[in-house]
């Protein structure tokens, strides 16, 4: 009954999904269509009117001989070669230039005003960027870890005790404001001067570069009337390689906050099939309990929400871009909090009520006997952190009947099942 | 902390190290792939078409300039000059539209429609704010029924042939295989069919689009002068979606790959694993943790059994 129950929920959760996922399409494509398509006639009526006044100017040029003409201008400009001017234009495939693209290759933002006209190029497309996207994305997802780990360390310098949840917020808002001003106000200024454009192209270029979409409508250092200085360009692609890991961890919390809010209404909504489920399978695997554990299991359904919720919040800012694509290994795939790193998760809400319980104030974050890798990332560093809860415990000495505890404990074996290869749910599956 | 410092400093700085070689060695390549063939194909426009049009025409220099510019300038905005103007196509029509917002929230932007006016731009913007997470959600959804499929399968595999492990293997390349076909080397044939392009131009555009680099070169349902059938371009939505999750599934086992490369300094490594569990393995002979220990752990089976919504398990 449960099973169906479940089963239920979760197609209908992606049924709506899909729906409000193609909802969400054509609502934009009205809009857009509603928005663009005045301006568009309005351009083609003016093209129009441009090329008969041409024509009627220019009496020795007929019709068709303009149709060619206009033809073999778009075949160029296509092929990237800029019509205008000379012929002694510099080459578009020059290191620079060379190297720029390989920027927008790997970083899938693919602007297309250069492109691949070779079979070869090509085919050294495809091969060059099947290697160079994984690799991108480590490499962000590296840059997002470094970025995080410095905001740890300013959380910590300003933590005083009591005040953690302030510090907390406001440690996040710094970061969003800062963020916003170094990579989506500044470089738009500094790139509305330079290529003259108004502040607002110069923010839809940035927004649409570093969302990677890469329209290649604007496209900084192209306009061949220009000096550009030499650096102007690397400098943009140091701001896009930051900015991506910073926009990627923005992104990231918006997705995540999307699932969790969905997740926390199932929480809601079917604790009771959770319980029956968990009292089903009792019966099944024939271990005794107690009632405490059956009341504890509710106290632990809510804190594992509320720990979701603060876990969301840290781990938007814990891992970077290739979070987008997290939750679709192949290993992950069993219970929806698989959708993000469990250990990270598990880490972050072990730290975060260690940091939280008063009586731990007294205790330092890092016990000195705990291993010195605690900062390094990654499993070492939720290993580390469950050993410094270890610690925390056994110094406090405090029986473990508390609910409380009993939750921050929980997640302990859970840190050990989850990197071992026989998971909790391989247990389960053949009883 | 100086003990692991050559861990924590290395393997980032190594990943920068090969990452900025990578972006050197693509840039060489392309460098020299592709400027010979564009020196190649500008002489021909810039000289010969260049003197022709201006004896022609009989117009200076600047004035042709001027009309050039022109000419790109409403070639840049998408509308197609190469028709008569009662044919244009009027790309911002709502297919047109709809296959634009499909470029913007899987963040493939082809670009060869964009938004012009500044009211689109700004709707732009906050459009993809929230539809590129959306796009994330669906795509993880579908990545996680995919991988789903693929381990029930080797599940049953498993059973059968009572080698868990090959099973698995077998099931996995099955999946690679069957995927590679599907997504990269069927639709090609359809593009070549319906487009004007050769067969390996087909599997460029759909490696392009499937990996959201999209740089717009090929555009599917573009050239006026084709007839489409009317199901061609919902049938390329549908490829897009399944095909950038599965693409998604193999990107992210190739960055599992990467990183397992990356943590080159096995001495710290294996040196704090072991420190772990040394610590560990105390806390739990420690006789006072011990009933602790087992109590939680057996909360945790219960409750991450019961917490997962996998129906098999409920089972």
């Amino acid at each position: 009954m449960s099973r169906f129950l479940l089963c239920d929920r979760q197609t209908g959760w992606a049924l709506a999904l899909v729906l409000g996922y193609f909802l969400y399409l054509f609502l934009g494509a009205m809009v857009f269509q509603l928005l663009e398509k005045q301006a568009e006639a309005q351009s083609r009526n003016q093209f129009k009117l441009d090329k008969l006044k041409f024509l009627q100017n220019y009496t020795c040029l007929d019709g068709p001989a303009l149709e060619q003409f206009v033809q073999i201008i778009m075949e160029a400009w296509e092929k990237g070669v800029n019509p205008k001017g000379n012929s002694t234009n510099p080459s578009n495939w020059d290191f620079s230039n060379a190297l720029f693209f390989a920027g927008t290759v790997v970083t899938t933002i693919g602007y297309g005003n250069l492109s691949p006209s070779t079979l070869a190029g090509q085919a050294f497309c495809v091969f060059y960027a099947l290697g160079g996207i994984p690799l991108n994305l480590a490499f962000l997802k590296q840059l997002g870890k470094g970025l995080n780990m410095y905001l740890v360390r300013l959380e910590r310098c300003l933590q005083r005790p009591g005040h953690s949840m302030v510090v907390q917020a406001l440690t996040v808002t710094f970061f969003l404001v800062a963020g916003t001003l170094l990579f989506l106000i500044f470089p738009p200024m500094i790139f509305s001067y330079v290529e003259g454009w108004s502040f607002g192209e110069g923010f839809y270029f940035a927004f649409i570069s570093l969302s990677t979409i890469g329209f290649g409508d604007y496209v900084i250092g192209t306009d061949p009337n220009k000096h550009y200085i030499s650096v102007y360009r690397s400098l943009a692609a140091i701001w896009i390689i930051f900015g991506l890991a910073w926009l990627g961890l923005v992104f990231n919390l918006g997705t995540e906050l999307m699932e969790k809010i969905n997740q926390l209404k199932w929480h809601k909504t079917s604790r009771m099939t959770v319980e029956n489920s968990v009292t089903k399978l009792e019966d099944h695997l024939d271990r005794s309990r107690d009632q405490e554990v059956n009341s504890s299991s509710k106290i632990k359904i809510v804190l594992t929400v509320g720990s979701c919720l603060m876990a969301i919040w840290f781990h938007g800012s814990d891992s970077g871009l290739p979070a987008r694509m997290e939750g679709l290994e192949l290993g992950s795939s069993d219970s929806s909090e698989a959708q993000f790193d469990l250990s990270d998760l598990i880490g972050w809400f072990v730290e975060l009520e260690v940091s939280l319980d008063p009586l731990s104030q007294a205790v330092p974050m890092t016990p000195p006997n705990s291993p010195p890798w605690s900062q390094a990332g990654g499993e070492e560093d939720v290993a580390s952190e469950a050993v410094s809860l270890e610690a925390v415990l056994q110094r406090r000495g405090r029986p473990l009947k508390d609910p409380n505890v009993c939750g921050q404990k929980s997640s302990l074996p859970a840190l050990e099942l989850t990197h071992s290869p026989e998971g909790p749910r391989d247990v389960w599956r053949d009883p | 902390m100086p003990r692991c410092s050559c861990r924590s400093v290395a393997a980032p700085l190594l990943l920068a190290l090969l990452y900025v070689s990578l972006l050197m060695a693509g840039a060489g390549v392309f460098w020299a792939l592709e400027s010979e063939t564009e020196e190649e194909r500008a002489q021909p426009i810039s000289r010969d078409q260049w003197d022709q049009l201006l004896n022609r025409s009989g117009m200076e220099p600047p004035q042709l300039e001027a009309f050039i510019r022109d000419i790109i300038e409403a070639y840049k905005t998408g509308i197609n000059l190469q028709q008569n103007a009662t044919t244009l196509l009027g790309k911002w029509k709502f297919a047109g539209s709809f296959f634009f917002c499909v470029t913007v929230v899987t963040t493939i932007g082809y670009g060869n429609l964009s938004p012009s006016t500044t009211g689109g731009q700004i709707f732009c913007i906050f459009y993809a704010l929230v539809g590129i997470p959306l796009n994330l959600i669906l795509l993880n959804r579908i990545g996680q029924w995919m991988s789903n499929w693929v381990h029930r399968c080797s599940n049953v595999l498993g059973k059968k042939l009572s080698r868990p492990k090959t099973a698995k293997v077998l099931t996995s390349l099955c999946a690679l295989g069957l995927g590679l076909l599907l997504f990269f080397f069927l639709p090609p044939l359809m593009f070549t069919s319906i487009e004007d392009w050769n067969y390996s131009e087909g599997i460029y555009y759909a490696f392009i689009t499937l990996s959201t680099i999209g740089f717009g070169d090929y555009v599917i349902g573009m050239n006026p002068a084709q007839d489409y059938p009317p199901w061609y371009k919902n049938v390329v939505a549908l490829w897009i979606l399944f095909g950038m999750a599965w693409l998604a599934l193999l990107i992210n086992l190739c960055i599992g790959f990467l990183e397992n490369c990356g943590d080159i300094c096995q001495c710290c490594r294996t040196g704090a694993k072991k420190e772990t569990e040394q610590d560990l393995s105390d806390a739990s002979q420690d006789s006072n943790l011990q009933p602790v220990l087992k109590e939680t752990t057996e909360k945790v089976e219960m409750f991450s059994s019961g917490d997962s919504m996998k129906p098999e398990i409920a089972d």
